[in-house]
This record gives C-alpha cells, structure tokens and sequence, in this order.
C-alpha cells in the first residue's frame, strides 16, 4: 500500500472492484499476436486475480478475445499436466473464462502429476451411486477412506431465503423471489419494511449511484453525516421515512421477471453494446438515457468541466449528455 | 413460534451474521446509537472463515484488500503475514477486530435465526432463533454472505457411505488426518488431500482466546453434516 494509505483507499473506493489496479486499454480482437502473448505471459507470472481478468480490454465482453485469453490458459495446463487426457479434463472448455472464479494455484495443477493422484472425468464418466465403500461411476467401482465433498453453496440467495423471513401480508421472501431475486440498489425489497441486505460492494458503480441519488435529490436518501453535513462517501447513515413510499412505487412498476432475456439474448447484447462502448474509433451509440455509465471519476470529471463551460478532452467527450 | 412467559427482548436492529459484513454492521450501527443485537450459528466470528478451514484456504486477491478500512488506527496495528493470507489468519483478524472493538457482548454465537416476521401493527419484527428466544426489532439486517450455504450432495446412496465425510465448506475445527487411515490401500484410486501446511497462528496482539486448529494429526471420528 506504501506510504499513502488514504489515497490507496480512496482509489481502491473508486475501482472497479475494491483493488486499485489500471484497467487496460489493450484489445485482444486487434492487439498484435507479440502483444498477447507478453500480456498474457506478465498476467500469467503474476498469478494475481485482477492480472487475469484484465489482459485485455474486452475479454469479458466479447467471446472472440475471452477465447484468445482461455486458448492461452489452456496451453499453461497442457504444459504443466503431464498426462494428457488429465489435461484435457482440466482444461475449461464449458465457460467463458472468468465467469467462474479463475484457479490461482500454487501447485495445483501439478498436483495431477503425482503418482497417487487421479482425475476421474465425471463430464466422460458421470457418478451412478455412492455405495457404502466408495463411489460408483458408469464403469469403475471406488473404494475410499474418506470422501470430501466440494459441492459448493445456494449461492447469493441461499441463507437469506433459509431463514424463513415473512413480510407484509404473510409472503415470505422465498415465496415472493421463487421467479428470481428483486431488490432496490440490491438492498432491499419491496414488502420487507427495514429489512436490509448489505450485499454490494460500495465501489465503484455502486458508489456512483449512491452518490447520484444524493446529487439529485432522489427520494428515498438522504445522506447526513455528524452535523448535519452532507456525506458522499456512500455510506448510508440515516433513512428518511419516505423510503417505504420508493419501495412501494418499485412494487407498482410490476418490473419484469429476471429471465426476460435468455442468457444468450443477454450475453449477445452484452457483447455489441460493450463493443461500441470499448472501440473508440466508433461514434457513441445513439442511446436514449441522458448518460451512460462508465468510468466515475472519468464521469464526475467530466461533468465538472461542462458545468464549467470547459471543454472536455478526448476519451471523456462522450460524456457531453450529462 | 415458541413464546416466553416474559415479555420478548427488543431492540434497535438484529443482525445475523458475525462475519465481515455483520461485525462492520454491528460496529456502525452502535456508532448511530441504535442498540443491536448479532445472531450467528458458529461458535464465534469470522463467518466464511470460521467455517472453511480446509487445507490451505485462502484469501485469492490480495489480502491488504480484503482488510476493513474504516479505522485506520486498526490498520497500522495490524500487519498481514502474506501478500495472500490463510484462513487461520484472517480468522485471526477477525478475532482482532471483536476485541479491539469490544464487538462480542452485542453478539449471540451457536444461535440459528429461524424466522423473522414482519408486524404490521407494531412496526416490528419479531425474529425468533433456534433456542425459542423471541426478540423484536425495527430494523432486520441479513449479513449471511453470498457463499454460506452449503449444498449437501444431491447423489444417489449419499447416505450410505461408511466411511469419513467431510466439506471443504464445514471442515472440522480439530483439523483432518487421511495419512492414519489405510484399510483401503488396495482401492484403485486413492485420493488424499494435499496438506499444504498454514501459517502459524497471529499475532501477538491479538487478544483472542482460542487460535484456530489447523493441525492434520487429528483423526475426525464424527465428521459434521452441513445445515443446508
């Protein structure tokens, strides 16, 4: 963190995911074959999160570079795993990369490489039963000492549905999201009165719409610190009582279910609209909203030098709607 | 619901949860001169960290970002180990941070919320746990985290199985020791988890009673079963 340990914070605040690093400008779809390979190489040696979500540009956007990304990653393995069946089973091939949580090891995948460790393919040879000595699969019969279970979690969701909570008129949260989850800024929901989940990280977009409500005055917040002062940190310290009338009025949209767009439909959208977004050399899409989201600081800035009757430079001249 | 022949306990806002979010919670909350009251089902703080211990866990960015940053005195009396920190010390820091900030006495461990409704007449809810106890609040917080859960295996003949079981998500507190075991050596595949030892438990400052295990010499007789 070294010695400026505010202006970390304050940068880490403002990231896009709570770590101050510098997004990359670089585009894997038009980035030299050297380029990708050097990116991919530091990223690589690095082995660090946000190293690897962030060799390119646009990788979680559009599926031709997530796959120069993967492709790259699907080579490390097949370098490190000796058998080469075993690498192909590790070898994710099933997903975008990223859209899981990528495998930083140490030492994991040359774990494989040891004599007493096997990969049994369940994607080749699905379990058919756990027995009383082991586990059956489709053609070979195990006995074990133990079994560990990584199943993993009801993820997001999970705990606060378990826990049988009942609102107004006796509908339960598991009742009223059995179609999918809905919430306001992902902290309540309508029909819960007072009933907070404090699941989003306060960066970045997050802490731009919080400091937007308060900019416009938007019913519902507003933020006071000790004294009375204003706050725009984006911590939320008092609620006004007139938040219950927000929440009734997000009831009365009747907003769509979450499944309106197929994961494909939305994966589709996600890639042409992030492509005009992320290609400079491309006019601004013709949007009907007064401003995109993008880049607070970028953003805020920018706004200031329009009040300003400044002119607003190169990257940050899309930004003239706000 | 069960009732108590007293009057139920009230008060300002429940929390369930004493991990990252639930102890930022309570600390908040306290500074805006609500009383609150912390529920959680483990056998003290730490949340995701107290529960999976397995082998190696760790922290996959870096850990000077996986820190709370609301007290900066807190920061500079804390240091991390590793640029990536193990479980067992984060668990630590956890740990730190209740004390440092006398957090404990607002929270209730080994106590499961089992329901919580909303009375329309009072303004309340009235949040009932798993021993019967009934407390009535204004304000009902869920910091249960997002990975907390855990999924028993849907598998045919799961039950069946004598053997150790074990989840990376509930791993025993007294740590896991496959190298005891062996009268199945003849099985065609063996696999046993690779130990990668912790770090030693931290630091000095740290005014927390019980450090966690993570000794693998251990043999689990009774492996736990996750609530999900």
């Amino acid at each position: 963190m070294g010695e400026d340990r505010d202006g970390y914070r304050h940068a880490a605040r403002w990231s896009w995911g709570g770590i101050p690093i510098e997004p990359t400008d670089v585009l894997g779809v038009t980035a030299s074959e050297a380029v990708r390979r050097e990116r991919f190489e530091a990223a690589w040696e690095q082995g660090e999160l946000f190293g690897i979500v962030n060799v390119f540009a646009d990788q979680g956007v559009n599926p031709a570079s997530n796959d120069i990304v993967a492709e790259m990653i699907r080579e490390k393995i097949r370098s490190i795993v000796k058998d080469p069946e075993t690498a192909e089973a590790l070898c994710p091939k099933d997903h975008y990369f990223g859209t899981k949580r990528p495998c930083l090891d140490t030492g994991y995948f040359e774990t494989y490489n040891l004599p007493h460790v096997r990969l049994v393919d369940l994607r080749k040879r699905p379990i058919v039963s756990i027995t009383e000595e082991g586990i059956e699969t489709a053609d070979e019969s195990f006995g074990f000492d133990a079994i560990v279970y990584a199943t993993g979690f009801d993820a997001m969701t999970g705990a606060l549905v378990a826990a049988d909570v009942t609102g107004r008129d006796g509908l339960s949260l598991k009742e009223k999201w059995a179609t999918g989850p809905s919430t306001y800024l992902g902290l309540m929901t309508a029909g819960f009165p007072n009933f907070f989940m404090p699941y989003i990280g306060g960066v970045k977009a997050y802490r731009q719409a919080c400091d937007e409500v308060v900019e416009h005055g938007y019913l519902g917040f507003r933020m006071t610190g000790p004294g009375g002062h204003r706050c725009r940190d984006g911590v939320i310290r008092r609620m006004q009582p007139d938040v219950a009338m927000v929440l009734e009025l997000v009831a009365a949209m009747g907003m769509p279910p979450m499944d309106t767009l197929s994961a494909a439909d939305a994966r589709a959208l996600m890639a042409a609209t992030s492509r005009s977004r992320l290609d400079r050399s491309r006019p601004a899409p013709a949007a009907s909203k007064s401003y995109l989201l993008s880049d607070p600081p970028v953003y805020h800035r920018s706004c200031r030098l329009l009040r300003e009757g400044e002119q607003v430079p190169g990257r940050a001249a899309r930004w003239r709607r706000c | 619901m069960s009732k108590s022949a007293s009057a139920p306990e009230q008060c300002d806002a429940v929390v369930v949860g004493a991990g990252f979010s639930g102890l930022y919670m309570l600390y908040r909350l306290r500074q805006l001169g609500l009383s609150v009251k912390v529920f959680d089902s483990a056998g003290d703080v730490g949340g995701t960290w107290y529960w999976n211990r397995y082998p190696g866990a760790r922290c996959d960015i870096p850990t000077t970002d996986y820190t709370y940053s609301f007290d900066p005195e807190l920061e500079k009396e804390w240091s991390w180990s590793e640029k990536y920190a193990t479980q067992p010390e984060i668990l630590d820091y956890l740990r730190f941070v209740a004390d440092r900030h006398r957090l404990r006495p607002d929270i209730e461990f080994s106590a499961t919320v089992t329901s919580a409704r909303w009375d329309e007449q009072e303004k309340r809810w009235r949040i009932t746990t798993g021993r019967g106890k009934e407390i009535r609040c204004r304000y009902y917080i869920m910091a249960t985290g997002c990975l907390s859960m855990a999924k028993s295996p849907d598998i045919e003949g799961a039950d069946r199985y004598v053997g150790q079981v074990y989840f990376t998500s509930r791993w025993p507190h007294e740590g896991a020791d496959f190298t005891a075991s062996g009268s199945r050596s003849s099985a065609p595949a063996r696999r046993a988890s690779s130990p990668s030892r912790s770090s030693p438990a931290r630091p000095a400052s740290s005014q927390s009673s019980s450090a966690p295990q993570t000794s693998l010499s251990r043999r689990t007789t009774a492996p736990p079963r996750p609530t999900g």
